[in-house]
């Protein structure tokens, strides 16, 4: 089972650290991920993407064009990313920040994200909201496994973090 | 007196007893100045050596290439014969690593202040503790007596024979402005001085400073209306005009016919960037 | 770093390569893609007792590394294309002074600035040929994030067994990329060789029967004289005579050609006898693996011959395998390197060139209708 994921916003909306918790993990539950990050520049608010190739067998080829499911973080990258998702693929968008309405052969999942990371007290926070919804529609990521690494990552803001995702797990799942 | 000969007398001389025999022959010109600087450095270490105040074994003498390139061949230390203009590179990364050495650096006016004066400058703005000396012969002899940044206005050289027409650096101020906290210049007609300013530099933290005004006979002295290597040494004596303090580095550009500033221009204290590297990133020695 | 798996990036593994190989020395000057090893080093380094020297240039940093070298730290810098062009002066000077160091290159486009963040595969020649004079290097070409801290690792070891400048080429995306990478419980360091007799009785330069002469450290009271000049075996400058050059030059060089055997690496995938064979190496080999598996499993013989040292070349090996092969694809990100070197040894009409100049992925699928593969 294989599973390319994109993930793509912009610098400081913590796109790397999403990535990042995703892949370690699943290579700790002895799964394989790639990660090719992308981005234009150091700048902050330039363009940011991650492609994620996911699997339970191990990975040679990393690079892909089109992705089974799609993160959209910011309005930015909307245009040139939503036209290489995969015909029947998933795209997940923070609803907060961009008001297209998506139209193709794939499943659409609105997150409002900002807001939910908001009222949970800091906006920051909605990169995990995401990250809940992404889980959410990947089976081969363990949510118990995710949340022992939001906890290293963030020790004291960890259940903060934790909560996010948890919020973002439910309108992943439909909840 | 045979090679052997030489090499066994200067084995018996004991202020020389930090000259490297096997080296003999020399590559110098007769009547070179470099072998008075070579000469002073050697019987300032030995001395200090006797004094206890140093211990020659972790001394290192690190030069370029050149004429000045060759020094380091000559002292029987741990020594390092480098690349043009990067001595002081090298150094840097010896004193970095191993922090008790005593580092010197030799190199002469090209290769540290033409190819090599990035080097120069950053490491007295970073004050390292590496003594860096400059020969200042006034060209690059070891090419054949071409023009370099301390060739003064006007100089005849092989490669000017219608006179040297670029400015020359000031090199105490240049090195002032650059932050060294030690900055001398003496001339090879001033030993006593060179000698004690070598044991001073060796004992000395921080960054350290001396410009050496030498004579290359050969190659520049000859065209430049010197007859032979003790005109031009008169020369630096009749014209040196010894002088203390940051306020003459102004007038301490080096022109014919005019004064030569000699002495201390700059002799102040700032943190040591091997201590400081080591305590601000907290790394942990081995 | 506690032994385990990570999910990190390639300058990551290097970095954790380098601290467990005993690196105490990194000096750096900025440059894209290479600045990440920096940054990691900064992060780990002084802790793990490392000390990190921001260089004027990448002249100074590899000068300061070799300074560093002899005064006992295991050292390297790390760099891209423009930086590393810079540096061969001064890797010319180890390789003469037989000074251990090490050097990551993060290969990026070029000529010149190129597109400075992307990949290419464009400064393999120049490892070995940069330089002036006859010499040998050690070179690997690491293909994904385990392989960064697996040839980090080697890289130093082989520098300092056999007191040469070694070299990791690493890419952008070997460098960026991020996978699994595991950190071993052991991980085995080779330290150079100490001298074994007092000062008096030793020679700086006088080879043990490996050809390789122990290294003192200054300060140890041994007053050795490094000198980039033709040197006999007691450190003394020779610059008259032609035959101390000859010897010298010939056993800097033979120190690696005759022990090339026991340094060659490389990674056979695929069948032993394959029909279609494919000559990959760092990132781009990733996509040939892939290709291999896809004519495999269409029925076809297929092997991958992946030189993981691409200096010693592993000639001999290559030649051996494609001899039984029909055709030979060989896959690089640059107009034709070690193409060259491939051409050695296997038979021109053999061989076709699938090439990108630069970060143009190279999809397997690609590789093998490119190559003339009909699956």
């Amino acid at each position: 089972m294989k599973v390319d994921v994109r993930i793509t916003g912009i610098g400081g909306q913590g796109i790397l650290t999403m990535a990042k918790i995703l892949g370690s993990a699943l290579v700790r539950e002895g799964k394989y991920a790639t990660l090719i990050q992308n981005f234009d520049t150091f700048i902050s608010g330039g363009e940011s993407t991650a492609d994620m190739r996911v699997s339970d067998q191990p990975i040679e080829y990393p690079v892909f064009e089109k992705a089974d499911i799609t993160v959209f973080m910011a309005k930015k990258t909307y245009p040139r990313y939503i036209n290489k998702v995969k015909e029947g693929g998933i795209v997940v968008i923070n609803s907060d920040v961009i008001d297209e309405e998506p139209k193709g052969n794939f499943t659409v999942i609105k997150v409002p994200a900002s807001s939910i990371a908001r009222k949970l007290g800091n906006v920051r926070a909605s990169n995990m909201v995401m990250l809940g919804a992404l889980v959410a529609k990947l089976s081969l990521a363990n949510p118990e496994v995710i949340k022992e690494l939001i906890r290293e990552k963030f020790k004291d803001k960890a259940d903060l973090n934790i909560k996010a995702f948890e919020e973002g797990m439910k309108i992943g799942r439909g909840i | 007196m045979s090679l052997e000969e030489s090499r066994k007398k200067l084995t018996q001389m004991p202020e020389m007893s930090l000259a490297r025999a096997e080296a003999l022959p020399h590559s110098l010109c007769p009547g070179c100045g470099i072998g008075t600087i070579l000469n002073t450095f050697l019987r300032a270490m030995h001395e200090l050596e006797e004094e206890g105040k140093l211990d020659s074994s972790k001394l290192v003498v690190i030069s370029g290439i050149g004429c000045s390139g060759r020094i380091s061949g000559f002292v029987k230390t741990d020594s390092m014969h480098t690349t043009h203009g990067r001595p002081v590179a090298f150094a840097t990364g010896v004193k970095l690593a191993r922090p008790e050495l005593n580092v010197w650096a030799f190199g002469g006016d090209a290769d540290l202040f033409q190819i090599g004066l990035n080097h120069t400058l950053q490491a007295a703005r970073r004050n390292i503790d590496i003594k860096v000396v400059m020969v200042n012969n006034f060209n690059i002899a070891m090419t054949g007596g071409v023009p370099t940044v301390t060739t003064p206005p006007k100089a005849i050289t092989k490669y000017t024979p219608r006179g040297w027409f670029e400015r020359s650096f000031n090199i105490p101020k240049l090195m002032a402005s650059a932050g060294a906290t030690y900055v001398a210049r003496w001339t090879t007609a001033h030993v006593f001085q060179l000698k004690q300013t070598f044991k001073k530099m060796a004992l000395r933290k921080g960054f350290s400073f001396l410009e050496v005004v030498s004579q290359c006979p050969v190659l520049f002295g000859r065209y430049n209306k010197f007859r032979d290597p003790w005109s031009m040494v008169d020369y630096f004596m009749k014209m040196s005009r010894v002088v203390k303090g940051p306020q003459y580095l102004e007038e301490a550009a080096i022109e014919f016919g005019k004064p030569i500033l000699v002495g201390e221009f700059v002799e102040t204290e700032a943190p040591e960037y091997t201590e400081t590297i080591y305590e601000a990133e907290g790394v942990v020695r081995k | 770093m506690k032994p385990g798996k990570y999910f990190e990036s390639g300058a990551w593994a290097a970095a954790m390569g380098a601290l467990a190989s005993g690196a105490t020395f990194f000096s750096y000057y900025p440059i894209e893609p290479a600045t990440d090893i920096a940054e990691e080093m900064v992060r780990y380094g002084p802790k793990n007792g490392l000390l990190v020297f921001e260089a004027e240039d990448e002249i100074s940093a590899l000068g300061a590394a070799i300074g560093a070298s002899w005064a006992g730290a295991k050292a390297f810098t790390s760099t891209s294309g423009p930086g590393f062009s810079l540096m061969q002066e001064h890797v010319s000077y180890a390789a003469m002074t037989e000074t251990p160091v090490v050097l990551i290159n993060g290969m990026r486009e070029g000529p010149s600035t190129g597109q400075a963040t992307k990949a290419a595969q464009q400064d393999v020649m120049q490892t070995k040929w940069g330089g002036h004079g006859d010499y040998e290097v050690i070179v690997y070409a690491p293909y994904n994030t385990q392989e960064m801290f697996d040839l980090t690792v080697k890289a130093f070891n082989q520098a300092e067994r056999w007191r040469v400048p070694a070299m990791v080429m690493a890419d952008k995306m070997t460098i960026l990329l991020m996978e699994e990478v595991v950190i071993p419980e052991k991980v085995e360091v080779v330290n150079r060789k100490r001298p074994k007799v007092p000062p008096e009785q030793f020679e700086p330069f006088k080879p043990e029967e490996d050809l390789v002469p122990p290294m003192p450290r200054f300060g140890d009271g041994y007053r050795v004289h490094v000198t980039g000049v033709t040197h006999n075996e007691k450190g003394v400058p020779v610059s008259d005579d032609p035959w101390v050059h000859h010897k010298l030059v010939k056993r800097l060089c033979d120190k690696i050609r005759k022990n090339r055997d026991k340094i060659v690496e490389y990674e056979v995938f695929g069948d032993e006898d394959p029909e279609v064979l494919i000559f990959a190496y760092g990132f781009p080999a990733r996509s040939a693996k892939e290709a291999i598996k896809l004519a495999r499993s269409k029925g076809m013989k297929a092997a991958l011959f992946r030189p993981k040292t691409l200096w010693p070349f592993p000639d001999k090996e290559l030649k051996e395998i494609a001899t039984k092969a029909k055709k030979v694809i060989v896959v690089e990100w640059n107009y034709g390197q070690m193409l060259n070197e491939v051409l050695k040894v296997v038979p021109e009409e053999k061989v076709s060139f699938v090439y990108r100049i630069g970060e143009i992925p190279i999809p397997p699928e690609s590789i093998l209708e490119e190559g003339g593969v009909r699956i």
